[in-house]
C-alpha cells in the first residue's frame, strides 16, 4: 500500500459515515417538519414532498461525488485494507490440529471441560434471554388488531433488548471459549508427543447414502407440494400478491 | 506451533491471492461468480421498461418465485420474492398458498441451498459491491459469529411469528419482515418507484414507516461497507432458511475428506462466519478452492464437478470445464435475451394491462340506467378521474345483492375505496371508513370496491365484521378500477363532492382525521 493509503481509507470511511448521518438526519428532519403541518390541523398534508427531498440533494451530492472520486483513485492505485484480506485463523481448528498430536494431561482435560461448560452455559443463557421474547409472543394483548405501529414500537422496546442481550451473551461465551482454546493450544504445545496421532474431529458429517435419501425425499416432497399448491390456488395467490403493491409492505407508509 | 500455522496459512494465501504481480485488469476482472450475480440480477429484473414507466410488471411470470432476494414491487421484477410470498402464505393459511410456497422453498433449498446467496442473489451482489468501497474493514471474529445467529431470531419473529399471529388471529395480512425491516423492499420497491417522476403521487403516502425503513437501509448499507455481507450474515431470514438445507443441497462446495489436511486455510480465508466448508453459514462461493493447496475442495452439482480443483494442472479437465462453461453461458445469454424481449416487448400483460379474474365469482356490472339529477347537483366539469373532473357514472352489484349506481348518490358526498383482503393498510383503514359512514349516514355514501383478483375470501372476511358501508367486487374487466384510474398500488381513495366531481384521488392509507377533513371539504 502507498504511504498515504491508510489516509485515503480513513477519509473514505469518514465520508461514508458522514453521508449516512446526513441522509438519516434529512429523513428525520423532513418527517418532523412534515408532521408539524399535520399537527397544525391539515390531516391531508404530505409529510414528504419531492421539493423537501430535493432540498437535501446539495448536501449529499458533493459528498457522493467526492466519495466516488476517492474510490476511483483508490482502485486505480490499488489502495485497500490489506489486513482485511489476511486469513483469520480458526482457533478451534488449530486446537484440534495441535492437540491431536499431543498427549492429553490433566491441565488440558480441565481446559476442555471448561470449554464444554462455557459452550453449554453460553447457549443456555442465550436461550434463557429469549424466554421473555417468547412470553411476549404468548400474550394476546401485545398484538392488537387496530394499532400496528403501536404494536411494533412496543415489541421493539420489549423484545429487541433481550435479542441483543442474547447475542451479546453468545458473543461473550464464544470469546471465553476462544481464550480457553488458546490456553489449551499453549498447554498442548508443551505436552509430550503422542505415539499415534489422534483422529481430527470432523464434526457432524453426512454420509453419501443418507444425503442421497434426504435429497430425493425432499425433492419429491417439494414437487408434490408445488403441484398441490398449483391445484389449490396457492400459485394464483402468489401471483396476485406479486402484481399488486401493498404500499406499506415496501415501506411506502 | 501457533506461529508456524499462521505463517503456513499466510504463505498459502500470498501465493494464491496476492495481486501485486498481476496486472490491474487481472486483479480486478469480474469472476465467474460476479458475472453470475450480475446475470441473475438482470434476469430477475428483466422488465427494464418498468424503470422507465414507473410501473411494476403484472404478467403471469410472477406465478413463479425467483430464488434470491429481489422485491416483487421493484419496477423491473419479473418474479415473486420467495420471502415475501412465504410471509403472505403464512398470513393467509386458509387461502391455501402454504403448500405452494413450502414446495418452492424446499425445492430451492434442496437444489441450491445457500449457493443462491453466493451466486444468484442481487442483494448479495449489492452488499459485495458496497464492501468494495475502499475503507478500513472489520474482520470476522467471535462477536460476528455470535451475531450470525440473530438471523434465526429475525426469521422466527418477523418472517414467521408476526404473519402467522396476525393472519390466524386477526385476519390481517402482516408480512412483518417486509413491512418493518426488508432493505430490498425499501431500495428496489419504495425508492425505485419514488425515483420515477410518474409516481410523484406516492410521496403523499410517506410517513413514519418509510422514515424508519430508510434509516434501517442506511444502517445496513453502512455496515456492508465495513463488514463483509453484513445483512446476509446477521439478518437475512432467507439465508437462514437456505442454510438449513446446506449440508444436503445438490449444488454446492464439497470437501474430499481423504485429501483434506485440516490446515484451516479454507475457513481462515472465508469472509463468512463458517466453522467448516459447507456448513449453514457457507454461501458456496467457492473462493476457498483457490487457497486449498491439497485441492480437496470442488464445486459440485450432484456427481458432476462444476469447478474442478485439478483443472489448473490438467489440460484435459480444464478443456472439459471450459467447454461446459461456454455451453452454460451461451444458453444463459440466450435465455436473458429472450427474457428481455418477452418482458419488454411481447408479453401480453404489457400495455394495455390484462389481468386474470380470480375465479369468475365477481359481481356483474350493469349498465347504468337513466337517473334524473337535480339541477343544483349538475356538473359542467369534463369526465375523468383527476381532481376537478366529473367521475364517469357506473353501476356495480354489491356483496349484499343491492346495486350501487353512482348517479343515484348525487347530492351526497361519495367515498370510493379500492381495497383487497391481502393488503394490510387496506384492511386496517376499513374501520375508519365505517366509523365516518355511521357518523354522517344521511349525507355520505361509501363503497369499498375489492380488487377483482383473489376475491374468493371477501365474503368470509366480511362475515363477522358488521361493517355498515357497502362492499362490491370489481368486475373481471376492472370497470371501477379503470374509471377511477386504479393501479397495482393499494389502497386508493377517491372522494366526490355533491356534484360528483373528484376532490381527492390518491393512493395512501387514510386516518380518521383525514377522512373527516375530506368529508368537510367535499360537503362545502
Amino acid at each position: 500500500m502507498e504511504k498515504n493509503g491508510k489516509g485515503v481509507l480513513v477519509l473514505q470511511a469518514g465520508i461514508c459515515v458522514i453521508m449516512t448521518c446526513i441522509l438519516a438526519y434529512a429523513a428525520l428532519s423532513i418527517y418532523t417538519s412534515g408532521m408539524e403541518a399535520r399537527q397544525a390541523g391539515d390531516a391531508l398534508a404530505w409529510i414528504y414532498t419531492p421539493e423537501a427531498v430535493a432540498a437535501w440533494v446539495p448536501w449529499v451530492l458533493p459528498l457522493f461525488l467526492i466519495s466516488l472520486a476517492v474510490s476511483v483513485y483508490a482502485w486505480v492505485k490499488g489502495i485497500r485494507d490489506e489486513e482485511a484480506e489476511k486469513p483469520v485463523v480458526d482457533t478451534e481448528n488449530t486446537r484440534n490440529l495441535v492437540s491431536g498430536n499431543k498427549e492429553m494431561n490433566d491441565a488440558i482435560r480441565q481446559e476442555r471441560r471448561k470449554q464444554q461448560l462455557i459452550t453449554a452455559g453460553g447457549w443456555a443463557v442465550f436461550a434463557g434471554l429469549l424466554i421473555p421474547v417468547l412470553l411476549y409472543f404468548t400474550r394476546e394483548s401485545n398484538f392488537p388488531a387496530d394499532d400496528l405501529e403501536g404494536m411494533f414500537a412496543a415489541m421493539a422496546a420489549n423484545c429487541i433488548p433481550w435479542m441483543i442481550g442474547a447475542a451479546a451473551a453468545l458473543a461473550v461465551s464464544f470469546g471465553m471459549k476462544e481464550a480457553s482454546m488458546k490456553k489449551e493450544i499453549e498447554l498442548s504445545s508443551q505436552a509430550a508427543q503422542r505415539k499415534t496421532p489422534g483422529a481430527f474431529p470432523e464434526g457432524r458429517t453426512v454420509n453419501a447414502r443418507t444425503a442421497s435419501i434426504v435429497r430425493i425425499t425432499v425433492l419429491v416432497l417439494a414437487i408434490v407440494f408445488v403441484i398441490l399448491g398449483i391445484f389449490t390456488g396457492g400459485a394464483h395467490d402468489v401471483l396476485v400478491k406479486a402484481v399488486n403493491i401493498c404500499t406499506e409492505c415496501v415501506g411506502l407508509g | 506451533m501457533m506461529y508456524w500455522l499462521r505463517q503456513s496459512i499466510s504463505a498459502r494465501s500470498v501465493s494464491a491471492l496476492d495481486n501485486a504481480k498481476m496486472s490491474w485488469w487481472q486483479a480486478h476482472k469480474p469472476t465467474t461468480r460476479r458475472l453470475a450475480q450480475l446475470y441473475s440480477a438482470l434476469l430477475y429484473n428483466a422488465h427494464v421498461r418498468g424503470f422507465i414507466e414507473g410501473e411494476i410488471y403484472t404478467g403471469n411470470a410472477k406465478y413463479a418465485c425467483v430464488p434470491g432476494f429481489n422485491c416483487y414491487s421493484c419496477p423491473g421484477a419479473v418474479g415473486a420474492c420467495p420471502l415475501g410470498a412465504l410471509q403472505n402464505a403464512l398470513g393467509s393459511l386458509d387461502h391455501t398458498a402454504g403448500w405452494y410456497m413450502m414446495g418452492i422453498i424446499l425445492l430451492f433449498g434442496i437444489t441450491l441451498g445457500r449457493t443462491i446467496c453466493g451466486w444468484f442473489c442481487p442483494l448479495g451482489l449489492i452488499q459485495e459491491l458496497l464492501y468494495k468501497i475502499p475503507t478500513p474493514k472489520l474482520r470476522k471474529n467471535f462477536v460476528t459469529r455470535a451475531l450470525s445467529y440473530l438471523k434465526y431470531i429475525v426469521l422466527a419473529v418477523f418472517a414467521v411469528g408476526l404473519p402467522l399471529w396476525y393472519g390466524l388471529k386477526h385476519d390481517i395480512p402482516l408480512p412483518g419482515f417486509c413491512k418493518y425491516i426488508c432493505p430490498a423492499g425499501t431500495l428496489e420497491g419504495a425508492i425505485a418507484l419514488l425515483s420515477n417522476p410518474a409516481n410523484t403521487g406516492l410521496f403523499g403516502q410517506l410517513g413514519i414507516l418509510f422514515t424508519r425503513k430508510f434509516i434501517i437501509l442506511l444502517v445496513i448499507g453502512l455496515a456492508c461497507v465495513f463488514s463483509f455481507r453484513s445483512f446476509c450474515r446477521f439478518l437475512c431470514p432467507l439465508g437462514a432458511i437456505y442454510g438449513l438445507f446446506n449440508r444436503f443441497c445438490i449444488v454446492g462446495v464439497r470437501v474430499d475428506r481423504s485429501k483434506c489436511t485440516h490446515c484451516g486455510a479454507c475457513t481462515a480465508h472465508c469472509g463468512m462466519d463458517v466453522k467448516r466448508v459447507g456448513d449453514h453459514e457457507c454461501i458456496n462461493c467457492a473462493r476457498c478452492m483457490s487457497v486449498c493447496n491439497a485441492k480437496a475442495i470442488s464445486m459440485n452439482a450432484g456427481r458432476i464437478r462444476m469447478i474442478d480443483p485439478e483443472a489448473a494442472g490438467n489440460e484435459q479437465i480444464a478443456a472439459k470445464e471450459n467447454r461446459r462453461k461456454r455451453m452454460i453461458w451461451t444458453a444463459a445469454c440466450a435465455v436473458l435475451v429472450a427474457a428481455l424481449a418477452w418482458f419488454n416487448i411481447f408479453d401480453p400483460s404489457l400495455n394495455p394491462l390484462v389481468t386474470t379474474s380470480a375465479d369468475g365469482e365477481t359481481a356483474e356490472t350493469v349498465e347504468g340506467g337513466v337517473t334524473e339529477i337535480a339541477d343544483e347537483w349538475q356538473s359542467d366539469a369534463p369526465v375523468g378521474y383527476e381532481v376537478g373532473q366529473q367521475l364517469q357514472d357506473f353501476t356495480i352489484t354489491c356483496t349484499d345483492g343491492s346495486e350501487f349506481h353512482l348517479a343515484d348518490h348525487r347530492g351526497k358526498v361519495v367515498f370510493i375505496n379500492l381495497w383487497a383482503t391481502y393488503c394490510t393498510p387496506c384492511v386496517m383503514e376499513l374501520p375508519h371508513f365505517d366509523a365516518i359512514a355511521q357518523e354522517h349516514s344521511d349525507d355520505l355514501s361509501i363503497i369499498a370496491v375489492h380488487s377483482s383478483q383473489a376475491a374468493k375470501g371477501v365474503d368470509d372476511f366480511l362475515q363477522d365484521k358488521n361493517y355498515q358501508i357497502l362492499f362490491a367486487i370489481d368486475t373481471a374487466d376492472k370497470t371501477v378500477w379503470n374509471i377511477v384510474n386504479g393501479s397495482t398500488t393499494m389502497p386508493q381513495t377517491i372522494v366526490l363532492n355533491r356534484r360528483g366531481e373528484v376532490i381527492f384521488n390518491e393512493k395512501r392509507s387514510m386516518t380518521p382525521e383525514m377522512l373527516e377533513q375530506l368529508y368537510s371539504q367535499a360537503s362545502e
